[in-house]
C-alpha cells in the first residue's frame, strides 16, 4: 500500500477530486439557496440536474446530425450549456410554482413528501421519452491530455474545475453585490420582514429557483461531455452526494456549499485508496450521516434565520 | 341547501365502518384463494407483506411523526438475520417460529441504534439521514461477502415447517400473512389508544409542549423507531422465508419510497388507509400490468396531488384530519 | 374494532391456517392444451433500463425462431415476453405468474444470473422447462435443479478462455474490476483465480458500483501498478467507460479484456468512440451468416445474445414436438417430464453450433472466441482472434 504516498497518484486524486467535486459543488448550490430561503429540501433538484444534461445532450445530437458542430465546435457547446440551462429554468419555475408554492403554509412534511413525488414523477417522465435506453453524449471535441512526467490531466477535467469555480465566483458576486441578491439575502434572513420591506417574495423565491436550476444543468452538461453517459437515473444519488456537500459546507452558505462539494470530492477520490473500491458511496452516506449527527451546521456554519 | 347539508352531515358521520362489517370482510378474505387461484394468491400474499409494512412505518411516520425514509434497512435485517441463520449459507437451520421473536429483537435493536443519534434532528434532516442509513446497509449487504454472500445473495431459504406441514404454497403463505397482518393491527390499535400512543400524539402535534408536559420525547422517539422496526422484521423474516432467496438489490431505497407512498396516499395513521394504499400500490399495478410503465409516473404524480389537495390520504384517522384544519 | 373482535378473528383464522390447504402441483403432472389454444413460450429478459439492447435483442432472436416455427401439431406458437429487469425479485414474480398459466410450456430465460438464480427454484418448483440464452453463472448448473438449460456456456468455460489468451500473450501481471453484481464478480474471480494458477500475477481486485459513472478514482489507484492488462467482469454500460477513462487517466498502454456482457455493437464500440480500439471481448463463435442477414434485415443490428435465443427457442419447441401427444379431440398433452427429457435429449445443429446438454444442464461443446475492436475502412467492429 506504499504506493498510495506515490506523489504522482496524489496530484492525479486531487484533480479527479476537484473534478467530481466541482461537479457536487455546482448542484449543491441549488439546494443550498432553496434551503436558506425556504427551509425546504429540493429532493427533485437531481431531476433538474438529469433533465439539464439531456437539453444538451438534445442540442448537440442536433449540432452533430446538422453538420453545425464540424464548422463550430465551440458555438455548439456554449449552445448546449445554454439550451440546457433554459430548460432547467423553465423546469424550477414550474416545480416551484405547482408543487412547492402551495404548500408553502402547510406542516414541514408535506412539501418534502411532495418533493419526493416530483422527484419520482421527472424521472419517469424522462425514462418514458427516452425508453429507459442510456443516451451517449457526442464527442464534438477530442480530448487532449497535459502529461508531467506520470501525471496525466485531461483538459476536460481541467475545464471543468475551472468552470465551476468560475460560475461559484459569480453568483457569489451576485449575491453580494447585485440588489437582486440582496434581496436573496433579505428573504432568507426574515421573509415577513423582506416583504414588508417591499421585496416581493414569492418573485425572489422563483429566482432563487431559476438560478440554482441554471448551476445545476451547467453540471449536468459537464457531466454529459466527461462522462458521456446519461440516463433518467443519473439525478438520484449524485443528488444525495450534492445535498451532502451542502450540508457538509453549511447549508444555507454558499461559499459552504462550494467547499463542501469540492472536500466530498477529494473524500471519495482519496477515500476509494485507501478502501475497496465498491465502497465508494458508502464514503459520501457515512460523511452525511456523521455530519448531520454531529456536526449539522457544516463546517461554514448554516446561514438561515431563527425561524427554525 | 338543507338537502346539501343533510348530505354532508352523513358522509361525516360514516368513519369507522362498524364491527359488523370487519367480521364479513375477514370471511371474505378467508374464502377467497381457491377461487383466484395461485398467480393472484401471490400477488395478494405481496399486498399482504406491504400491508405489514405500511402498518409498521405508520407507527414511526402516522403516530410519531417522524419521516423516516430508510425503513427498507430493517426489512433488510430481518430478511437477512432469518436467511443467515435458516438455509445452507452457514449450514444453521433455526425454525422458523423460533426465528421471528430473534428477528424483532434484531430489528428492534437497529431501530433503537438509529433513533439514538437522530433524536434531536429536525423532520427534514430526519428524512435523509435515514436515507443514508437505509442505503449504507444496501451497499455494506452487498459488500460483504464474507458474510452475506454479497451480490450471490443467500439461496435455499427454509420454510416454515410444523413436522411435516411446510409452508411453502400460495395458499398457505397467504393464510400466515393473513395471520401477520391481524396481529400486526392488533398490536398497531392498542398502541394507538394506549400511553404510548398519546404521548405519541402529542410529540407529533407540538413537539415543545409536549416535553413541558413532562413527555420524555428522546424515550418515546426511540420506542417509536424499535416499534416500528420490528414490524419491519417480522416481514423481512416473511419476506425471506417465502421467496426463498434475497439479494440486496431486493432491499432498495424503492421499498422504502413505496411503503411511504402507500401510507400517505392510502391515508397517514389510519390502518384501514394502509390496507387500501397497500392494494391500491402494489395490487394494481399487477392488474394493469400493460402499464407497468406508467406505474412510478402515476405515484410520483399522485403524492404531489395528494400533499396539495389531501394531506391526510383517502381513508385519514380523524385526528389527523383535525390536526390538519388547524 | 374492539379488543374482543381482534382476538375472535385471530384465534379463527389461526384454526383455517392450520386445515392443510395444499393446491399447487408437487408432481411433475401434465400441461394440456385445448384445441384452437395457442402454445405459449414464455421469456425473460431486461426490456427497460441500462442493459435493454442485450433484452430487446434477446426477445427478437426467440421471436424470429417463433414467427418462423409457427405452429406445433396443429396450435400456433406464440411467445410472451415480460420485461425481467436482470434482477431477482421482476423474475420471480414473472416465474410464479408464467408457471402458473396453463398454456405456458417451457420459457427463453432469464437474461442475467441473478434473475434466473432465485427463479430457477420456482421453476423447479412447478417443473417448468427453462432454456437461458445468456445466463452464465456457475451455480445455476452445480445445484441440481433438473429444468435449467443453457445455451450459452457457463462463466468458468468463459474466464478461464480469457486467462488462457492472457497467458498466450505474456500478460502476467493483471488488475480485475469487477461490478459488484453476480455476473461480474464470478467472472472476476473465476479469471483471476485461473491467472494464479498459470503463475500470473493479480496486482489489483477492485469492484465498481453498476449504476456509477466516475471510475478515474479506482484506475488511478490501480495506475502506479503498471498492470499489463485490465480484466473487466460485467456489462458493457460500465465497461465501455472503464474502457475510455483508463485511456484518460494514463494507461494507454494497457490493454483491456472483458466479457461476454461487452459484446455489443451499440453499447460497447459505438457508445465507446475510438478509446475502444484494440479492447477485447470474449464470445462465442459467430452464428450462420445468412442467419444474420435475415435477422438485421428485420430487426437491425444484432446485439449479443439473439443467435442463443433462437436456438434456445426451437430447442423447447422441437422439444414439446417430440413429447407432446395429440389426443382425438385436437387438444395436446405434454408430459413436464417427458418434455424436459426431451430437451435434455437433444441433439440439435444450431446457428451457433451443435447444441446437446450434459447430465446438468450445461451445453457441451462451447466454443469461446477471443475478439478484438478494430477499425479496418472506415468501420470498426469486432474482429475474431485465432487464438
Amino acid at each position: 500500500m506504499s504506493y498510495i504516498l506515490n506523489p504522482e497518484v496524489i496530484i492525479d486524486q486531487v484533480i479527479n477530486g476537484l473534478t467530481i467535486g466541482g461537479i457536487y459543488a455546482l448542484i449543491a448550490l441549488g439546494y443550498t439557496l432553496v434551503y436558506g430561503i425556504l427551509f425546504m429540501i429540493n429532493f427533485a433538484h437531481g431531476e433538474i440536474f438529469m433533465f439539464g444534461s439531456f437539453g444538451g445532450f438534445a442540442a448537440l445530437t442536433y449540432f452533430v446530425n446538422s453538420g453545425f458542430s464540424d464548422s463550430h465546435p465551440g458555438l455548439s457547446i456554449i449552445i448546449a450549456f445554454l439550451v440546457a440551462m433554459i430548460i432547467s429554468s423553465v423546469l424550477g419555475a414550474l416545480l416551484e410554482r405547482i408543487a412547492y408554492r402551495p404548500l408553502r403554509n402547510a406542516p414541514r412534511l408535506a412539501p418534502l413528501i411532495s418533493a419526493i413525488g416530483a422527484s419520482i414523477f421527472l424521472q419517469n417522465v424522462m425514462m418514458l421519452i427516452i425508453k429507459a435506453r442510456m443516451q451517449v453524449y457526442p464527442d464534438i471535441i477530442q480530448e487532449q491530455f497535459i502529461e508531467i512526467g506520470w501525471v496525466n490531466i485531461s483538459y476536460f477535467q481541467i475545464f471543468i474545475i475551472l468552470g465551476s469555480v468560475l460560475l461559484m465566483v459569480v453568483l457569489y458576486l451576485f449575491i453580494q453585490k447585485t440588489k437582486t441578491g440582496k434581496a436573496m439575502r433579505a428573504v432568507a434572513e426574515d421573509r415577513e420582514a423582506a416583504s414588508l420591506m417591499g421585496i416581493d417574495v414569492n418573485r425572489i423565491i422563483l429566482t432563487t429557483f431559476i438560478i440554482g436550476s441554471a448551476l445545476a444543468a451547467a453540471a449536468g452538461v459537464m457531466v454529459g461531455i466527461y462522462y458521456t453517459q446519461i440516463n433518467h437515473m443519473m439525478g438520484f444519488i449524485p443528488g444525495i452526494k450534492a445535498f451532502t456537500a451542502a450540508v457538509l459546507g453549511g447549508i444555507g452558505n454558499v461559499p459552504g456549499a462550494m467547499l463542501g462539494g469540492f472536500f466530498l470530492g477529494l473524500a471519495e477520490a482519496f477515500g476509494v485508496l485507501i478502501m475497496p473500491a465498491e465502497y465508494k458511496d458508502v464514503i459520501a452516506f457515512g460523511l452525511l450521516v456523521l455530519v448531520l449527527i454531529f456536526r449539522p451546521s457544516g463546517i461554514l456554519g448554516e446561514v438561515v434565520s431563527e425561524r427554525s | 341547501m338543507q338537502n346539501h347539508r343533510k348530505i354532508k352531515y352523513f358522509f361525516s358521520k360514516f368513519r369507522f365502518p362498524p364491527t359488523a362489517f370487519y367480521i364479513a370482510l375477514f370471511l371474505f378474505l378467508i374464502l377467497l384463494p381457491p377461487f383466484l387461484g395461485n398467480y393472484w394468491t401471490q400477488v395478494l400474499g405481496d399486498i399482504g407483506i406491504y400491508v405489514m409494512l405500511g402498518i409498521g412505518l405508520n407507527v414511526v411516520v402516522g403516530f410519531a411523526g417522524l419521516l423516516d425514509l430508510g425503513y427498507v434497512a430493517f426489512y433488510a435485517i430481518g430478511a437477512y438475520g432469518y436467511g443467515l441463520l435458516a438455509s445452507p449459507h452457514f449450514g444453521i437451520h433455526i425454525p422458523f417460529w423460533l426465528m421471528l421473536p430473534a428477528c424483532v429483537a434484531l430489528s428492534a435493536g437497529g431501530g433503537a441504534l438509529l433513533g439514538i443519534p437522530v433524536l434531536r434532528m429536525r423532520g427534514d434532516y430526519l428524512a435523509i439521514v435515514t436515507l443514508g442509513f437505509g442505503e449504507i446497509i444496501r451497499i455494506v449487504l452487498n459488500n460483504m461477502d464474507t458474510v452475506t454472500n454479497g451480490p450471490r445473495g443467500l439461496l435455499r431459504i427454509d420454510p416454515p415447517a410444523i413436522g411435516d406441514f411446510v409452508v411453502n404454497s400460495p395458499f398457505r403463505w397467504y393464510y400466515l400473512i393473513l395471520v401477520g397482518i391481524l396481529l400486526s393491527t392488533f398490536v398497531a390499535d392498542r398502541l394507538n389508544n394506549s400511553r404510548i400512543g398519546r404521548a405519541w400524539i402529542a410529540m407529533r402535534e407540538d413537539q415543545d409542549a409536549a416535553a413541558v408536559m413532562g413527555i420524555n420525547i428522546l424515550k418515546y422517539k426511540l420506542l417509536a423507531f424499535a416499534i416500528g422496526a420490528s414490524f419491519a422484521g417480522i416481514g423481512g423474516a416473511i419476506f425471506a422465508a417465502r421467496q426463498g432467496s434475497i439479494f440486496p438489490e431486493n432491499f432498495s431505497l424503492m421499498v422504502s419510497i413505496n411503503v411511504l407512498c402507500l401510507i400517505i396516499i392510502g391515508g397517514m395513521g389510519s390502518i384501514p388507509g394502509v390496507i387500501l394504499g397497500s392494494v391500491i400500490l402494489i395490487g394494481l399495478p399487477e392488474v394493469l400490468r400493460v402499464a407497468q410503465q406508467y406505474r412510478m409516473l402515476a405515484f410520483g404524480g399522485l403524492l404531489v396531488i395528494m400533499m396539495i389537495f389531501r394531506p391526510t390520504g383517502f381513508i385519514p384517522s380523524a385526528r389527523r384530519k383535525m390536526e390538519f384544519k388547524e | 374494532m374492539n379488543k374482543k373482535t381482534h382476538i375472535f378473528m385471530l384465534l379463527a383464522s389461526l384454526c383455517l391456517f392450520l386445515v392443510p390447504f395444499s393446491s399447487h402441483a408437487d408432481e411433475w403432472g401434465d400441461i394440456t392444451i385445448p384445441p384452437e389454444k395457442a402454445i405459449k413460450i414464455g421469456l425473460g429478459a431486461m426490456l427497460t433500463g441500462d442493459y435493454a439492447s442485450l433484452g430487446i435483442d434477446i426477445k427478437h432472436g426467440a421471436e424470429m425462431a417463433v414467427d418462423k416455427k409457427g405452429s406445433i401439431l396443429g396450435h400456433t406458437v406464440v411467445l410472451q415476453a415480460e420485461d425481467d429487469g436482470c434482477a431477482g425479485p421482476p423474475s420471480v414474480a414473472i416465474a410464479e405468474k408464467l408457471c402458473n398459466d396453463p398454456l405456458i410450456v417451457g420459457l427463453v430465460g432469464y437474461m442475467c444470473s441473478g434473475g434466473s438464480k432465485p427463479a430457477s427454484d420456482i421453476h423447479n418448483k412447478y417443473k417448468v422447462v427453462m432454456i437461458s440464452p445468456s445466463s452464465t453463472a456457475l451455480e445455476l448448473t452445480t445445484r441440481g435443479i433438473p429444468i435449467f438449460f443453457r445455451t450459452c456456456w457457463n462463466d468458468k468455460i468463459q474466464a478461464r478462455r480469457a486467462a488462457s489468451f492472457a497467458h498466450s500473450h505474456k500478460w502476467t501481471k493483471v488488475a480485475v474490476i469487477h461490478d459488484k453484481s453476480d455476473y461480474g464478480q464470478s467472472l472476476g474471480e473465476d479469471f483471476a483465480e485461473r491467472i494464479r494458477q498459470q503463475n500470473g500475477k493479480i496486482l489489483a481486485f477492485e469492484g465498481i458500483t453498476r449504476g456509477d459513472k466516475d471510475f478515474s478514482p479506482v484506475l488511478t489507484k490501480i495506475k502506479p501498478l503498471n498492470p499489463q492488462l485490465i480484466y473487466y467482469g460485467g456489462m458493457a454500460a460500465e465497461g465501455v467507460l472503464v474502457a475510455r477513462q483508463m485511456k484518460r487517466v494514463g494507461l494507454r498502454k494497457t490493454h483491456f479484456m472483458s466479457d461476454d456482457g461487452c459484446y455489443t455493437e451499440k453499447d460497447f464500440i459505438q457508445a465507446g468512440g475510438k478509446a475502444t480500439n484494440g479492447c477485447y471481448v470474449t464470445y462465442a463463435r459467430q452464428p450462420d451468416p445468412d442467419w444474420i442477414k435475415n435477422f438485421e434485415a428485420k430487426y437491425g443490428p444484432r446485439q449479443t445474445f439473439s443467435p442463443q435465443a433462437y436456438d434456445a427457442a426451437n430447442i423447447l419447441m422441437l422439444a414439446v414436438e417430440k413429447a407432446a401427444q395429440k389426443q382425438p379431440d385436437g387438444s395436446l398433452i405434454i408430459g413436464k417430464k417427458a418434455l424436459r427429457n426431451a430437451v435434455a435429449d437433444t441433439k440439435y445443429n444450431g446457428i451457433t453450433g451443435e447444441i446437446s446438454f450434459d447430465p446438468y444442464g450445461d451445453r457441451t461443446g462451447s466454443v469461446v472466441v477471443i475478439y478484438k475492436v478494430v477499425e479496418e475502412n472506415g468501420r470498426r467492429f469486432f474482429k475474431q482472434m485465432i487464438f
